[in-house]
């Protein structure tokens, strides 16, 4: 038997285990292009190190038309969304590229340079625009509630090469008795994330937005800033794999080669301002775009 | 002269399935592990006409053929042949054999599951749309026996079409063990190897043996792979002292790997928001587990030591019997023998380690030392 296993082994029909350590020199790469804006963040990391490891070191480049501009400016990890990292893997670094121009919807984007293993690049088409079709723009909505929250109904469309959707406020006031308005800070809305196919959804203000809710509560007319911002495939691709174990291969494009994560686009719609306030005639009301 | 024997028979087999399995909110987590809520309620007839002859060519010589037909309702018709040549000696006797058969029933276990590897039970529902699984295979045997050793070696080479085969891309670590077979997708399988076993008895002691090699592949659509459950290598040993009314035994099991998806990267992540975002609650974070070539990596190997005692002893009580005290241990060494590797963070915040912040990839044991006791009395 003895012998038997031996030749075996011999023969290579005896194969060990694979080794469990993850490799220390996987670089991780998330990228978001948006449409709009004049400047670029990419987080760099090297998720299987100790913190006490040394952070990625990568020269890349963001490819536009006609233009290139270098990741070059290291900024605070809070720039690249990254508020709270104690429970955030490995070292990372997030870097900052200042735009000669505003990144495009439906244009071509390429990232290119190289990284600790090699060359990394990416592409990807910044998606259109979408476009908020109710509630209109200065349209006054009673403050209705759905339990504890402040439900907002929206109407949308989008191109087809939009394959996420994200919901976000970008301001908020409140109007005050002599017309004036005040910042109301941070709010909390879901969902993050709406049905696409369905054309609608309802924004949920809630209750961990205490300011807001407290002003609402009160009958203080509130303008919001409300839009929408539609994510492309790449992103899609990559958001809809978290939590499966593990991913086998081939996976699907993240826009991304050379790195793991994603080089992916963006595009806000225009703002939407709405009045949350009682029906009530009497009580002040600006128009939007008022300040 | 030939001797011929001839055998002929009909036979009508009728097989049904219903489950039934409703998944309260106090069960939910088993869902991940075992089954969802399930609605299973199917039959099939098999109707059965078949014929074989043995051929006692000389003193050396034999061989049997046969023929099957069967009728699988709603589904097909097909026809199964099979072919025996046989050469014996005064201790020995060789064999080859080449046969093909259907069946139309399906397991309900996915077996690509990690739930599969601590649920025994198997069962099965009958295939009632799509092509009729089948299993053709060619195999080599030979077997021996001198004085109190037995030994018998066989090899082959088996395929199998039209088997159903759970879609690949599901989490074996989330995905339902026990599901609908009818949802699963016609796939093919492979199998070779070779098998020894061999027996031995002196003096009170009897040693059992075993081994095995063998390739396993599947193939769904384009993705062939290697089964979840295959190990390439088997190696059983038994022994067993009797002395008297008191036995001793003793098991080693050993085998090599089964295959795993390697995990190659884990990529955190938070959801995207724009820095104009009022909205200050926290993100959605996770996680992204790049894997390789699905089931292209090997765990560690296996092994394990069951150990038992038993003894007996004549008792008046009832009229007259036995009583037997025995005791047994599975996995005597408490071996960690592993049947997945998954992914481990390390942020635990009061007890911080050398490889805080890592994501570690452990393994996920199976079934630790389980000592068994107990009395029998017989009568």
């Amino acid at each position: 038997m003895v012998t038997v296993l031996a030749a075996l082994w011999a023969f290579g029909c005896i194969r060990g285990p694979d080794p469990l350590e993850p490799e220390s020199d996987a670089l991780g790469i998330i990228s978001v292009v948006v449409a709009g804006r004049t400047d670029a963040h990419l987080l760099a990391s090297h998720p299987h190190r100790s913190r006490s490891g040394s952070a990625p070191v990568v020269d890349l480049r963001l490819i536009g038309p006609d233009w290139e501009a270098t990741f070059s400016d290291e900024v605070p990890p809070d720039d690249c969304g990254m508020t709270d990292l104690t429970e955030w893997p490995g070292t990372l670094v997030c870097l900052r590229a200042e735009l000669p121009e505003p990144i495009r919807e439906r244009t071509l984007y390429m990232l290119s340079g190289t990284g600790p293993a090699g060359p990394i690049s990416g592409a990807v088409t910044v998606p259109s625009t979408p476009n908020v079709l109710e509630p209109a723009d200065g349209q006054r909505l009673p403050p209705q509630s759905r339990g504890d929250d402040l439900t907002v109904p929206i109407r949308f469309e989008t191109a087809p090469d939009v394959a996420l959707l994200h919901s976000e406020v970008v301001d908020a006031v409140e109007i005050q008795d002599d017309g004036t308005e005040l910042p109301i800070g941070p709010v909390s809305l879901q969902p993050l994330v709406l049905d696409l196919e369905a054309g609608t959804a309802d924004l949920i203000l809630t209750r961990a937005s205490p300011s807001l809710y407290k002003r609402i509560y009160l009958g203080r007319p509130v303008w919001l800033s409300l839009r929408v911002l539609g994510l492309g495939q790449n992103y899609a691709n990559f958001i809809e794999l978290a939590g499966r174990y593990p991913v086998r291969h081939p996976w699907p494009s993240f826009g991304l080669e050379g790195a793991y994560g994603y080089f992916a686009g963006a595009a806000p719609s225009k703002p939407v301002r709405v009045l949350i306030a009682p029906l009530d005639p009497s009580l002040p009301a600006a128009a939007p775009g008022s300040s | 002269m030939a001797h011929a024997t001839v055998t002929a028979g009909l036979q009508a087999t009728g097989f049904g399935a219903d489950h039934r399995y409703e998944v309260d909110e106090d069960h939910r987590h088993l869902q991940q592990i075992i089954l969802s809520s399930l609605r299973l309620k199917t039959s099939q007839w098999r109707l059965a006409a078949y014929s074989n002859v043995s051929v006692l060519v000389s003193s050396r010589w034999s061989t049997r053929a046969g023929l099957r037909l069967d009728r699988f309702a709603g589904l097909a018709t097909t026809l199964a042949p099979f072919a025996e040549l046989s050469y014996s000696r005064s201790w020995w006797r060789a064999r080859v054999l080449a046969a093909r058969s259907y069946q139309a029933l399906s397991s309900m276990r996915d077996e690509e599951t990690i739930g599969a590897s601590f649920i025994a039970y198997d069962l099965l529902a009958p295939v009632v749309d799509g092509p009729v699984p089948r299993n053709t295979e060619v195999s080599l045997g030979w077997e021996g026996s001198r004085g109190t050793l037995d030994l018998r070696l066989d090899a082959y080479v088996r395929e199998l079409d039209n088997i159903r085969v759970p879609e690949l891309g599901t989490n074996p670590l989330g995905a339902n063990t026990l599901g609908d077979p009818g949802r699963r997708k016609v796939a093919r399988g492979a199998a070779r190897g070779v098998e020894a076993s061999w027996s031995w008895i002196w003096r009170g002691v009897t040693t059992l043996g075993s081994y095995r090699w063998s390739k396993v592949s599947r193939t769904v659509g384009i993705d062939t792979f290697t089964p979840r459950f295959h190990r390439d290598h088997e190696l059983e040993f038994g022994v067993a002292l009797e002395r008297g009314t008191t036995s001793w035994s003793a098991r080693l099991s050993a085998r090599s790997g089964q295959p795993a998806t390697p995990m190659v990267a884990v990529v955190p992540f938070v959801n995207y928001s724009s820095p104009e975002n009022l909205d200050q609650s926290p993100r959605n974070r996770g996680f992204v587990a790049f894997g390789g070539e699905y089931n292209s990596a090997k765990l560690a190997p296996y092994a394990r030591l069951d150990v038992g005692w038993r003894h007996s002893t004549e008792v008046s009580w009832f009229g007259g019997g036995s009583v037997t005290p025995f005791v047994s241990i599975a996995n005597l060494f408490s071996l960690p023998n592993v049947v997945a590797a998954v992914a481990e963070p390390n942020f635990d915040p009061v007890e911080p380690s050398e490889r805080a912040g890592i994501i570690d990839q452990v393994y996920l044991p199976q079934m630790p030392m389980i000592p068994f006791f107990g009395v029998e009395f017989r009568f």
